[in-house]
C-alpha cells in the first residue's frame, strides 16, 4: 500500500465510538505515517471530524419523533406473501418443474433395453438377406410355415400391437441351440425376432425402449414366446 | 408511548440526515414519513442491512433536488448548504448510519469516488465555517 492509497483509505474512516479501528484503517495510518505531509493532513482530517461528526450527532430529535414513527410504520398496511408475489411465484414455479422432472425420470423416461435383449439385438440386425425368403402373410398365418422351417410352439393370438402385422420376408435360424424366427416386416415396420421365452423369465416386457441413437425395442411376450420388434 | 420496532431504530438517524436534506425539522419528518411508505410498500423479501440501504438512497434521492433554506437554524445549517453528494456522503459518515463501503452504493457513486467525494465535502464545509479567532 503506498502512502497515497493509504491516504485515500484514510478519507472514508470516520473512528468508531468505542474506539475500534479496522485493521486496513490501522495498517493504512501506519503507511501514511511515513508521510510527513500526507500523516499532517489525517491529523486535520481526524481533528475536524471530531468536531463536525459530534455536532451533527447532538442535533436533537424532536420528543414525539419515534412515537410519531413508530404509529406511521403500524399503520401502513402489512405485505403479507401470495401467490402473486414474484418470490413466491418463482419457488412455486421451481418447485413444480423439479417435481416434473422427478416424475418425467421415474416414469415417462424411456426405458433401456436390458444386455441380452441388445445382444440379440444386435445379432439379428446383423443379418443380410441371404437366408430370408419372400413369405408375404399375415403374421398370425405363418405358424406352418414356421413349422416347416423347424420351429414350433409359434402362438396362435398375436400381440396387440402386430395384431394386422404383414410378414415380407422371413429366416429361422438357431440362438443358443433352440430356433429362432426372424421375420421382416412389411411396410417398413420393423425386424420382428420370436424366440423362447426360456431363460427369459426374468425379461420384463417394454415399449420403445431407446437401443442406440436410431433404434427402438419392443417386447412382449406371449404364451412361451418372446417377440422383440426392432425398428 | 409507542417505539420503534428494533429493525427500523434507524429512523431517528434517517431522520438528521433528512434534517441536513430539507433544512427543517417538520419537513424532515415529512420527508422520512413518505420515504417509509415507499420502502414498506416494497414487495420484494429484504435483509433489515438492505433495507436500511435502501431508505437512506430513496431519501437521498427525494431529497437531492429540494431547495436550499437560507434561515435555517440547528446545528446541520453548514451541511444543509453543502453540495451533494458530498452532502449525504459526509452526513452518513458521521451519523455511521451505513458502513462506509455502502455510503457510495446510496449516493449512487463508484466506491472508487468516494475518498474524494469526502474529501471535497469536508473542504467545503471547513470553508463554510466562520474563522476561528
Amino acid at each position: 500500500m503506498t502512502p497515497r492509497t493509504a491516504r485515500r483509505l484514510l478519507a472514508c474512516h470516520y473512528e468508531d465510538s468505542a474506539g475500534h479501528v479496522p485493521g486496513n484503517v490501522s495498517k493504512a495510518a501506519r503507511v501514511v505515517e511515513k508521510d510527513s505531509e500526507l500523516a499532517g493532513d489525517y491529523r486535520r482530517q481526524l481533528d475536524f471530524d471530531r468536531r463536525m461528526g459530534g455536532a451533527v450527532s447532538e442535533i436533537q430529535l424532536p420528543p414525539d419523533l419515534e412515537e410519531r414513527l413508530a404509529g406511521k410504520l403500524a399503520s401502513l398496511p402489512r405485505h403479507k406473501p401470495g401467490l402473486r408475489d414474484p418470490a413466491i411465484l418463482a419457488v412455486a414455479i421451481g418447485g413444480f418443474l423439479l417435481v416434473a422432472l422427478i416424475a418425467w425420470q421415474a416414469a415417462g423416461r424411456p426405458a433401456t433395453a436390458s444386455p441380452e435383449i441388445t445382444l440379440v439385438a444386435e445379432e439379428v440386425l446383423g443379418m443380410d438377406g441371404a437366408g430370408f425368403e419372400r413369405v408375404a402373410l399375415p403374421l398370425d398365418a405363418m405358424a406352418d410355415w414356421l413349422v416347416l422351417q423347424g420351429f414350433e410352439g409359434f402362438p396362435e393370438n398375436m400381440p396387440e400391437h402386430l395384431r394386422d402385422a404383414l410378414v415380407d420376408a422371413a429366416a429361422v435360424d438357431a440362438m443358443g441351440g433352440s430356433p429362432r424366427a426372424v421375420m421382416d416386416l412389411a411396410g417398413g415396420e420393423g425386424r420382428l425376432v420370436v424366440f423362447p421365452a426360456k431363460g427369459m423369465e426374468d425379461v420384463a416386457e417394454f415399449t420403445d425402449a431407446q437401443l442406440w441413437a436410431n433404434r427402438t425395442a419392443t417386447l412382449a411376450k406371449k404364451g412361451a414366446m418372446v417377440f422383440l420388434l426392432l425398428r | 408511548m409507542p417505539r420503534l420496532p428494533v429493525e427500523w431504530r434507524f429512523l431517528r438517524t434517517a431522520w438528521i440526515h433528512a434534517c441536513v436534506l430539507t433544512g427543517d425539522d417538520e419537513a424532515a419528518t415529512g420527508l422520512v414519513e413518505s420515504t417509509l411508505e415507499t420502502v414498506a410498500a416494497r414487495r420484494d423479501p429484504m435483509s433489515a442491512r438492505r433495507r436500511r440501504r435502501l431508505f437512506f438512497a430513496n431519501l437521498y434521492r427525494a431529497g437531492i433536488d429540494l431547495p436550499r433554506l437560507d434561515g435555517c437554524a440547528g446545528g446541520f445549517s453548514a451541511f444543509h448548504h453543502l453540495e451533494e453528494p458530498g452532502r449525504t456522503a459526509l452526513v452518513l459518515l458521521y451519523l455511521r448510519a451505513v458502513p462506509p463501503d455502502e455510503i457510495a452504493d446510496v449516493v449512487g457513486r463508484h466506491e472508487r469516488e468516494l475518498p474524494d467525494i469526502l474529501a471535497s465535502a469536508r473542504s467545503a464545509l471547513e470553508k463554510s465555517l466562520p474563522a476561528a479567532p
